[in-house]
């Protein structure tokens, strides 16, 4: 199922429930603080992308409540979601590992030592 | 009511009534927690994209939709096929000749026929840019020339409709500009979170494909010329040789064939019903044939879409 890269958006969408279960202005508030303001989630954009998730059942809804009079949905990575997210930031670490040891590699450094 | 209000209100109302009744409530609550500190031209964004997903929902062309998972594969050869459309010098193809006159004009006097000598000009460099963005895989860039392409035909529609007193060219012209109005349509329509995933390394040969082949069908159409109006059985082959695979493939759940057809399908439909309707001798004579066509293609994808387990399973991660 990972094969392919994952968008950022999803990417940033599963890792925003990582760590708890969130509703969707927290997840819009989440992502944006994730991407350091790089990605500004629309609603419209976050529902689309809350309904695929859900229909491939990477996230579920955790709870249904009304807060303050407001009706409040929280949704929350499966264990599917959380298998694929890992997966994910594992292929991303790998590749971030293999960055950092090629730009600090002993090439480099022998060429910084010519220079 | 606020504007805030009102726009909320218009963007709800494109949803379904069940996903409204589902969902309503929690879209308005978002909607206006990220609206609360927003100004006008923000907001008009917010509930743009608000209305956008609720009319993918009410016209199936979401990410997990059989529907948008097929414009999403069509894609690439649709943006290849548009830029078949135009005309190629040397070829003598007459809308060489409006083009010519469109760049010798310029911005000159009469200032009334600079619209349509731009809309002319556009329409000969944007599909070019929206293949070449399609290629790069630069989809956010794709879609606004996709949406150029479809606003410069339907402005030069526009401008013939006020132009010409004869009906039945008007109808020509019309249906020769078609394609590029149902192809950036199409396009517009494809659900941006897929566009980026399919076949990443194959796009730009996707792309190539779609035009050698938009080529192919408008010469095979005479350039959309009405000196060539088509006869006998040639624009019924060029109507069902793309809407059977089309219908037919995506029924089947089989992607890659139906999106080949649906790539080609704007640019032979129009002409081919227009040379039809010709043929029969007005709207009633093509009437019948058209139904018993449409309800034919109809029962066989039910049929085979009934055979299949699910057409329109889970699409890709995304």
């Amino acid at each position: 199922m990972t094969e392919r890269a994952m968008q950022e958006s999803t990417l940033l969408l599963l890792t925003a429930l990582a760590d708890a279960p969130r509703h969707g202005y927290a997840l819009i508030k989440e992502i944006d603080a994730i991407s350091g303001g790089r990605v500004t989630m629309r609603t419209g954009t976050l529902y689309g992308a809350l309904d695929r998730l859900l229909q491939q059942n990477l996230i579920e809804v955790a709870a249904e409540e009304i807060v303050d009079g407001r009706a409040r949905r929280s949704y929350a990575l499966t264990d599917a979601g959380r298998d694929v997210l890992a997966t994910e930031a594992e292929r991303l670490r790998a590749v971030a590992a293999e960055a950092q040891r090629r730009l600090g590699g002993p090439a480099v450094h022998a060429r910084r030592a010519l220079a | 009511m606020t504007v805030r209000t009102a726009a909320l209100r218009t963007a709800i109302a494109a949803y379904p009534a069940h996903y409204r009744r589902d969902r309503g409530a929690e879209l308005a609550d978002v909607f206006a927690d990220t609206t609360a500190d927003a100004g006008r031209l923000a907001t008009a964004r917010e509930a743009l994209d608000l209305a956008a997903y609720g009319l993918r929902l009410r016209t199936r062309l979401t990410a997990t939709t059989l529907g948008g998972r097929l414009l999403a594969t069509a894609a690439p050869l649709l943006a290849g096929a548009l830029l078949g459309v135009g005309p190629v010098p040397g070829l003598a193809d007459p809308r060489t000749h409006t083009i010519r006159v469109a760049a010798r004009a310029g911005l000159t006097p009469p200032w009334t026929d600079t619209p349509g000598h731009l809309a002319v000009l556009g329409l000969t460099v944007v599909p070019a840019l929206l293949a070449a963005a399609a290629a790069l895989g630069a989809w956010r860039a794709a879609r606004v020339l996709a949406c150029t392409v479809a606003l410069l035909g339907a402005l030069r529609i526009a401008l013939a409709a006020a132009d010409t007193q004869d009906s039945w060219l008007l109808l020509y012209t019309a249906t020769a500009l078609m394609p590029y109005l149902a192809g950036g349509v199409l396009l517009l329509a494809a659900p941006p979170d897929l566009l980026d995933e399919p076949r990443r390394h194959s796009r730009p040969l996707l792309v190539g494909l779609g035009a050698a082949a938009g080529f192919a069908a408008v010469r095979a159409q005479g350039g959309y010329d009405t000196r060539y109006l088509m006869d006998g059985w040639w624009p019924l082959l060029l109507l069902l040789a793309p809407l059977l695979p089309a219908v037919l493939c995506a029924a089947r759940g089989r992607l890659d064939a139906a999106a080949a057809g649906l790539a080609l399908l704007p640019l032979t439909a129009a002409f081919s019903l227009f040379s039809l309707w010709q043929q029969a001798g007005g709207v009633l004579g093509l009437l019948p044939w058209a139904v018993a066509v449409a309800l034919a293609l109809t029962a066989a994808a039910r049929l085979l879409a009934g055979r299949q387990p699910s057409p329109a399973a889970v699409g890709p991660l995304g």
